[in-house]
């Protein structure tokens, strides 16, 4: 027998017994399952801590149900600020609420005649707007070099004890950058008292303490110092909170990104006065920045 | 004869020679004046001409009383001022002379709490009336703005 003829017969040989292998293993019935014993309601475990690694793999043989329509993800609602009321009445005044004492920026700019019924008194930062912003109508009463312990002294008062005006701006504290916020609010508050007591239906608006250049922040043992002028600010708008009277913020507008006074805006020779034009920016603030009866509704 | 008439003529001619020892003062017209003062005198604040409706404000004054007013002011850091009131008659000139005097004389006591150097400038200011003009320059350098104002009044 050629060999070709061995090989062909062995792999007929080879075929025939795994097809007869395969035969006897279907015809071997599978062993019975054995039936379980009747066992106790099962104790509840403790729910088990879930795996975080856990992964689901689908069954091959299983029917694939309905492939569920893609729901939208709901957009989420912007959530909408809370609205703080701005002024509130207290009697015949309009007040600060819960937006705080400093007057916001109102929608609408306040023609000049608005301030037909305004004072201003103070120091003189009062002389140089009195001189330079524009704001004839403006009553403005001043001494040079007045503060919070001079003020009611010094100043002329007598517009307010006899006229009658809508808004008074108080404009103090260049004078007195070192003696402290305690001194000074104390102070101020006497010079609110009094004013309210003569005017008792007019708003009382307190002007932020204007800043200055940094090289007069510079100047040995000055007490002009960016710190000290904040620390009155922010007292006085403190004080101007609990005495229901607003406070104008020009300071912000007329200092750069340190806040320091703008050179812009500073009298080069003692870098605390301002040019005219820090005076007309102290107007146009005033104007875009006012108290009136629309405060309530804005 | 002679000798009287030779006298008059001395006399004559010693009169004429000191009728010139006044020296001529210059004409004067308002904005040339300040022009002069604002190159010439040393001025410490930076001055500029005020709108016209505060003018009255300032100082007191009835509109009425001028027929022009230029007033240049400083920023408030000094009492640096220099005005020329046009008045309308001669009362009306005596008015303003009154109400400048009352503006300086306050400016003297406001700044007094400046200090020295800023009360100095006040005293030594000029508040004068020449003719229907009346006139202030309140200048820290009070010497050099009284000799420009010497050549006028």
């Amino acid at each position: 027998m050629t060999d070709l003829k061995r090989g062909a017969a062995v792999s007929l040989l080879i075929c025939y017994l795994i097809t007869v292998c395969g035969c006897t293993l279907r015809r071997t019935p599978p062993e019975p399952e054995p039936t379980p014993a009747p066992t106790a309601a099962p104790t509840p475990s403790p729910e088990p801590t879930p795996s975080p690694a856990v992964t689901f793999t689908p069954d091959p043989t299983a029917t694939p149900g309905p492939t569920p329509e893609p729901t939208e993800e709901p957009t989420p609602e912007p959530t909408a600020e809370p609205v703080m009321s701005k002024a509130r009445r207290s009697g015949a005044l309009i007040v600060p609420d819960e937006y705080g004492p400093v007057i916001p920026l109102r929608y609408e700019p306040a023609p000049d005649s608005f301030f037909d019924s305004a004072c201003m008194i103070g120091n003189s930062m009062v002389q140089g707007f009195q001189l330079w912003a524009g704001l004839h109508n403006v009553t403005c009463l001043s001494e040079t070099g007045a503060t919070v312990y001079s003020a009611l002294k010094k100043i002329d008062l007598r517009p307010v004890r006899n006229n009658r005006y809508s808004n008074i701006y108080l404009m103090l504290g260049l004078n007195e950058v070192g003696i402290g916020p305690e001194e000074f609010t104390e102070n101020y508050a006497k010079i609110i008292d009094y004013i309210r007591a003569c005017q008792p239906e007019a708003n009382i608006i307190a002007v932020s303490v204007t800043p200055v250049v940094r090289w007069v922040t510079q100047q040995p043992y000055t007490s002009y110092t960016l710190e000290n002028i904040n620390e009155l600010n922010a007292a006085l708008r403190e004080l101007c909170a609990g005495k229901e009277c607003w406070y104008l913020d020009i300071a912000s507008e007329l200092s750069d990104e340190e806040g320091y006074l703008l050179e812009l805006y500073a009298y080069r020779g003692d870098g605390k006065h301002m040019e005219a034009n820090g005076y007309e920016l102290w107007a146009d603030i005033m104007r875009t920045h006012y108290v009136d009866e629309g405060l309530l509704s804005e | 004869m002679k000798r009287t008439v030779a006298m008059i003529l001395v006399i004559a001619c010693t009169a004429a020679l000191f009728a010139g020892c006044g020296g001529k003062k210059k004409d004067f017209e308002p904005q040339s004046f300040i022009d002069e003062l604002l190159a010439g005198a040393n001025f410490k604040d930076s001055l500029n001409r005020l709108d016209d409706p505060v003018v009255p404000i300032l100082y007191d004054i009835d509109e009425a009383d001028y027929s022009e007013a230029i007033v240049y002011c400083g920023t408030a850091a000094t009492a640096e001022e220099i005005a020329v009131f046009t008045a309308a008659d001669s009362a009306a000139a005596e008015r303003l002379l009154a109400a400048a005097q009352k503006r300086v004389d306050k400016l003297i006591e406001s700044y007094k709490s400046y200090g020295p150097a800023a009360a100095m400038s006040l005293e030594n200011s000029v508040v004068t009336r020449s003719g229907d003009y009346v006139v202030v320059v309140v200048c820290s350098d009070s010497e050099s703005a009284g000799k420009i104002c010497e050549k006028y009044f």
